[in-house]
């Protein structure tokens, strides 16, 4: 218990009518929640503000301020910033004078990301090895010989373990994305070929997804090939999730303006107009559309819209009442080719030239 | 290609190791088992020669890269499959430098995935290197204890 007690970024501090005391946190922390109310500085205004703490507006205006981030400056000269909240503490047969207040050793933003990318990058390698496990086995089993029963149930088993393992490729990219930004290599990429490569790797959509591109067959934009491959499949899992059974899903190519536009088109269930938008957020999911069978994290859009920004694109959804919903992403045509015969190229067109790579901030 | 190539596979996940050291015997090959990069290298010197190494990158001791840069030092040219679910941009580059029989396997990979840069490496390095030794046994050494 002491040792937990001595590393815990937490203290917790008991406001009475009689002054305060802590009630947990070791020593560092303790004297930093004691003194909390005699110099800490709100970090936005800057002035010393006791009626501001969160422990007072528990006790004055009985209520239970969310966590307000402050940056003690204690003598020392140290700089050191707290994240801080309170809660009221109703006694019996007394009136509100009591609120408790929990103090946290917040790190400087920049260190919390790195760590958590540390830590995420540690977790997703270490799930991947026994989703690799389970893959291998499941393969080896499928070529056993055994009934039909047992190689559905195999099945299964691989189809979970490649989702479980998506999710945490998902969740290593959002971490990424969050700390250090996008690295992109852009080259100049076939996209309708690309496009066609990328549907035939999923064949659960390959059996219902039309491609429909220009009359000329070949259109160049410049793009990082598995970045945008990346945003391809996450587009055409989503139409997967969201169409209503049975029904086809079509990719539109086309030139607009100096861009190249791709349109994934679904129908299924309209989403409202207002969620559209929200759509790009992380861990978000339809509300109307939450009850259906929703797999993964809800970062796949997510990551979509960073890849596709970070390419120089846009991206955008359309959802009409008659239940089409459409994502549209754009990239920047490659000038150079733009009237090019079409002739037989490899979806990358640059090879070994070296890539310009972009750096882009979050 | 010899009817029972020598494959090297090393893995600090036991459970992994053993299925991919299990793929390979299925598939037809001879598997020595390591479980560190040391013990890579130990089985490299003590038990080649090897057709081909499968290896894992993060190990104790020693990574599968610093181990297959080492025996590439020694004069080793071994084909090799790095695998890894590292999501390092850099790890391309390294694995490149470990030569024209070096590829670089994603985890997770399946059996297909595996069988076919298994046999795509057998088939460039044997041709180059002529017909086999005749001599090798075709036993799969089985688990360490």
């Amino acid at each position: 218990m002491k040792s937990a007690r001595d590393v815990s970024p937490t203290a917790r501090f008991v406001k009475t009518p009689a002054g305060g005391k802590v009630v947990e946190a070791h020593r560092g922390l303790a004297a930093r929640a004691l003194n909390l109310v005699g110099w800490i500085v709100d970090n936005r205004r800057r002035r010393q503000i006791e009626d501001d703490l969160p422990v007072m507006k528990a006790i004055v205006r009985r209520t239970i301020p969310a966590g307000d981030e402050f940056v003690a400056h204690p003598s020392d000269g140290r700089h050191m910033p707290s994240l801080v909240t309170a809660t009221p503490v109703f006694m019996h047969n007394e009136d509100l004078r009591r609120a408790t207040m929990i103090v946290e050793d917040v790190l400087p933003d920049q260190d919390l990301g790195r760590l958590r990318e540390e830590w995420t990058s540690i977790v997703a390698h270490d799930l991947q090895q026994p989703i690799n496990s389970i893959v291998l086995r499941a393969d080896l089993l499928l070529r056993a010989g055994l009934g039909d029963k047992a190689r559905e149930d195999i099945g299964h088993i691989r189809a979970a373990a490649r989702r479980l393992s998506r999710m945490v490729r998902d969740l290593l990219d959002v971490s990424q994305l969050e700390t250090r930004g996008l690295r992109v290599a852009v080259t100049r990429v076939d996209l309708p070929r690309l496009m066609q490569e990328v549907l035939e790797r999923i064949p659960a959509a390959a059996s219902r997804t039309k491609i429909r591109t220009p009359a000329h067959g070949r259109l160049i934009v410049l793009a990082d090939a598995e970045r945008l491959e990346q945003v391809v499949t996450n587009l055409l899992s989503n139409a997967l999730k969201y169409s209503a059974r049975g029904t086809e899903i079509w990719i539109d190519i086309g030139e607009c303006g100096p861009e190249a536009k791709v349109s994934v088109v679904n129908r299924g269930s309209e989403i409202p107009a207002d969620e559209l938008p929200l759509l790009f957020d992380r861990f978000v999911r339809s509300r109307t559309l939450r009850t259906r069978d929703t797999r993964g994290l809800g970062v796949g859009l997510y990551i979509a819209k960073r890849l596709v920004e970070a390419q120089g694109g846009r991206i955008w959804a359309e959802s009409g009442a008659d239940g089409m919903t459409a994502f549209h992403f754009t990239l920047p045509l490659d000038e150079g080719s733009r009237i090019s015969p079409a002739t037989s190229l490899p979806a990358t067109l640059d090879g070994a030239s070296p890539a310009q790579l972009r750096q882009v901030p979050t | 290609m010899s009817p029972h190539p020598r494959v090297l596979v090393a893995d600090d996940d036991p459970l992994l190791l053993d299925a991919v050291a299990d793929a390979l015997v299925d598939w037809g090959a001879e598997v020595i088992r390591a479980r560190s990069g040391a013990e890579l290298i130990d089985q490299l010197a003590g038990e080649g020669p090897f057709d081909l190494v499968v290896t894992d990158i993060s190990m104790p001791w020693m990574s599968g890269l610093q181990a297959m840069q080492s025996a590439r030092t020694a004069g080793l040219g071994t084909s090799v499959i790095v695998m890894t679910a590292l999501k390092d941009e850099r790890l391309s580059a390294h694995v490149q430098r470990l030569g024209r029989h070096a590829v670089l396997l994603r985890k997770p990979f399946d059996l297909n995935e595996l069988e076919t840069l298994v046999a795509t490496l057998l088939s460039t390095t044997l041709s180059d290197r002529g017909p086999a030794d005749p001599a090798r046994k075709a036993t799969d050494q089985g688990d360490t204890p």
